[in-house]
């Protein structure tokens, strides 16, 4: 509220200076939080990758007659070359001896750069990434702290 | 150096007569066209002026700092500028609404080296350590130079094989990058079980 035209020969008092302090600091805050929220769009994305790698898992495991308990490991190698593998590894079942070493090529699969996380900083160097691994029983992200 | 009439405004001028400072809104010039304040000017308009100036400044006074009749509150009052409330209050709305939405959105599960020790398999945590060898190479631009590397920004604490004490070997290699390997597999099921950095593993 301004009574006169003369507090402009007062300048900012303690009370503007207090103010335009708190809106500083809660702008900042509040851009690191638009940060956050953009962060959840990649995340959206990285979950879908994992979600397809998840069904091409199970199909592969359909395809090799195996079954989901047998499955030791897992991951997605992604080479600089954009060519992209999934490397699967089986206990031996019922009557075999041996574990059993599987790689799909994702490429031929279909599977459209989605072995690379969103969230990935840079671009794969020379040797290749992993950036979802298969363990415990679930998909997991290398670069996606958060698993829904 | 203030005005003697206005203690807000900067002295300009000196009187001729009193030598007292003044603005240049007090200046006079006198018979002999020589700059005197108000008070020591004969001209009746200029003690008219003064008056009025007077009274001018002890209003001002009262409405603002100087005021006797003005508590603390009502001064505060007078000095908070609305558009900045608007403006924090904008701010703080869409910080809420962001961070509600944020928390929403997102579960946090921590994968640990103890959930691979209730669920996983030594494969299974052989193959994550290698991919977290890559990502150091990813980050790095290098081969980490032992796993103990490894611990606080990629794994929670030194690689020992699950369920035993033994710890993996790894040794960086000029031609194939690196070579990581479960010794001693057989107790796992496997006759051998070893990772190169092109990303093959081999298992017998």
């Amino acid at each position: 509220m301004i009574l006169t035209g003369r507090k402009n020969r007062r300048g900012v008092t303690v009370v503007d200076f207090i103010l335009i302090l708190l809106i500083v600091f809660f702008g900042v805050s509040a851009f690191f939080n638009v940060l956050s929220y953009r962060k959840i769009g990649y995340r959206d994305k990285c979950y879908e990758n994992q979600k397809a790698a998840d069904e091409l898992l199970w199909k592969i495991v359909y395809e090799q007659k195996k079954e989901i308990p047998q499955l030791n490991a897992a991951y997605i190698l992604h080479q600089s070359d954009d060519s992209q593998q999934m490397v699967l590894i089986f206990l031996p079942g019922v009557g075999e001896s041996f574990p059993e070493k599987v790689v799909v090529d994702l490429n031929e699969r279909g599977f459209d750069r989605k072995s690379l996380c969103p969230l990935r900083k840079g671009d794969v160097d020379h040797p290749p990434v992993i950036d979802y691994w298969y363990g415990a029983g679930r998909w997991w992200c290398m670069h996606n702290k958060y698993h829904n | 150096m203030k005005c003697y009439i206005h203690p807000r405004e900067d002295a300009l001028y000196e009187c001729h007569v009193c030598g007292k400072p003044i603005c240049g809104d007090c200046m006079k010039f006198g018979d002999d066209n020589e700059i005197t304040c108000p008070k020591c000017t004969l001209d009746p308009d200029g003690l008219v002026h003064l008056e009025e100036m007077e009274e001018n400044e002890r209003l001002y006074d009262e409405q603002f700092s100087k005021g006797p009749g003005l508590s603390l509150k009502q001064r505060l009052a007078v000095k908070v500028n609305p558009i900045f409330i608007l403006i924090l209050l904008a701010i703080i709305g869409l910080k809420v609404y962001i961070g509600y939405q944020v928390d929403k959105s997102q579960v946090l599960v921590n994968f640990s080296d103890e959930k691979l020790m209730e669920r996983g398999s030594p494969a299974a945590q052989f193959t994550y350590l290698a991919a977290q060898v890559f990502r150091h190479h990813d980050e790095h631009g290098k081969w980490p130079k032992n796993l103990d590397k490894l611990v606080g920004d990629y794994i929670d604490k030194e690689p020992l094989i699950l369920k035993t004490n033994d710890a993996y070997s790894y040794t960086r290699e000029s031609q194939v990058g690196f070579v990581l390997s479960v010794p001693n597999a057989k107790r796992f099921g496997f006759l051998k079980l070893y990772l190169s950095a092109d990303g093959d593993i081999f298992i017998e």
